[in-house]
């Protein structure tokens, strides 16, 4: 019996002592995850902005960012491909109010570290800036495209391009119309 | 006073848990791509050896030796998830980067290891001592390793670029076959200098 009871009152001991501290660390934990979030979109959008509404979609979630007259400066839109490397690629791009990219920033993505992962260094993100749905061939150089891919990374340079453009999709398709209602 | 450094200097140098006795290697191996993240590993590791070995030392009379093992295993899962959650909810970038690495501290063989060999027969004093000897002998090694692959592998040192965005650097040092040769050419260099200080021994 000894053996049971004692284990039995470890694990009560231990459920109890995690319970205090998933209580303590939840509001934390939430406020650190908006953090990030808020941080990413801060740093996507070359000039300073006043406040954020976020609008969510089936597919996705666009954050839109006022400046302090209440005018729309730009649109950070979530998101995400498949076609990496190493699996998902998620992105938050933003975009002018006429849908043109300003800046992107990779949120989670496994690639190959030293090749793949310089998809999220600035060096390939300027590639991206000031590009449209029509103004671009969106493809990689080597498929014939205006993309130049990265050097050992075509892969995960195509995966960026076809998260981008659902993204910039996104945009045209879904926020328009959740905007218009 | 003795016995204590003594029992220090063990887990740092002599029973060093990743250079000499090879324990842990999982996280070793998996999470050195940088230097913040080896010492991030080796910290929370850290504070886990510290509190498994505080609470098994004190608790270890209590315990029946058939249910020794599932206890000990509760007692660190216990903390490891304490960890976990403390890194997300005060260190989100550490979070990212280390990821599913933190819940796994739990099987790290080398916290186990020391709750049965030595937290469970030693009293509270020592068994602090023996974690944070071997705590810090782990993040030592970590350290080293970590430092060693992200100068070589992405030219930076905590994230400090060290070279231009464009150099090239020893990408192998970045992907999982540098971990290992990295630690081998550690072990080699630790060896070899404690063979040329060995006489003192």
């Amino acid at each position: 019996m000894r053996p049971i009871i004692i284990l039995t009152i470890v694990g009560i001991l231990s459920a109890s002592l995690l319970a205090v501290v998933d209580d303590l660390t939840r509001e934390p934990i939430a406020a650190a995850k908006e953090k990030m979030k808020r941080k990413a979109i801060e740093q996507i959008f070359p000039f300073p902005f006043d406040s954020l509404r976020t609008v969510t979609t089936e597919e996705t979630s666009f954050h839109e960012a006022y400046d302090q007259e209440g005018t729309l400066q730009g649109i950070a839109v979530e998101s995400y491909t498949n076609d990496g490397y190493s699996g998902r690629i998620e992105f938050l791009t933003g975009v002018s109010p006429d849908n043109t990219i300003l800046d992107y920033k990779v949120l989670f993505h496994r690639e190959t570290p030293g090749l793949g992962d310089k998809i999220d260094k600035s060096k390939f993100k300027k590639l991206f800036k000031g590009r449209r749905l029509d103004n671009t061939n969106w493809a990689v150089k080597k498929d014939g495209g205006d993309i130049d891919e990265l050097t050992a990374a075509t892969i995960s340079s195509r995966a960026v391009i076809d998260g981008i453009v659902k993204g910039l999709e996104f945009v045209n398709g879904q926020y328009i119309k959740s905007s218009a209602e | 006073m003795n016995e204590a450094l003594n029992i220090f200097t063990r887990g740092f140098v002599r029973e060093n848990p990743v250079t000499k006795m090879l324990l842990g290697l999982c996280p070793v191996l998996a999470v050195t791509t940088s230097a913040v993240n080896g010492l991030g590993m080796g910290l929370a590791t850290t504070f886990v050896l510290l509190g498994s070995n505080v609470v098994i030392s004190l608790a270890s009379k209590a315990i029946p030796s058939t249910v020794r093992i599932p206890s000990f295993i509760l007692v660190i899962a216990t903390f490891v998830t304490i960890v976990d959650l403390l890194i997300q909810a005060f260190s989100p970038e550490l979070n990212q980067a280390l990821g599913i690495f933190i819940p796994l501290i739990v099987v790290n063989c080398m916290i186990l290891g020391r709750a049965e060999a030595f937290a469970s027969r030693n009293g509270l004093w020592y068994s602090v001592i023996d974690a944070i000897g071997m705590g810090l002998g782990f993040t030592f090694a970590l350290l080293l390793l970590s430092a060693l692959r992200e100068v070589l592998g992405s030219g930076t040192i905590f994230n400090i670029p060290l070279v231009g965005e464009d150099a090239s650097t020893i990408l192998v040092f970045a992907l999982p076959p540098g971990a290992f040769a990295g630690l081998g050419l550690i072990i080699a260099g630790l060896n070899s200098l404690e063979k040329k200080m060995g006489g003192s021994k």
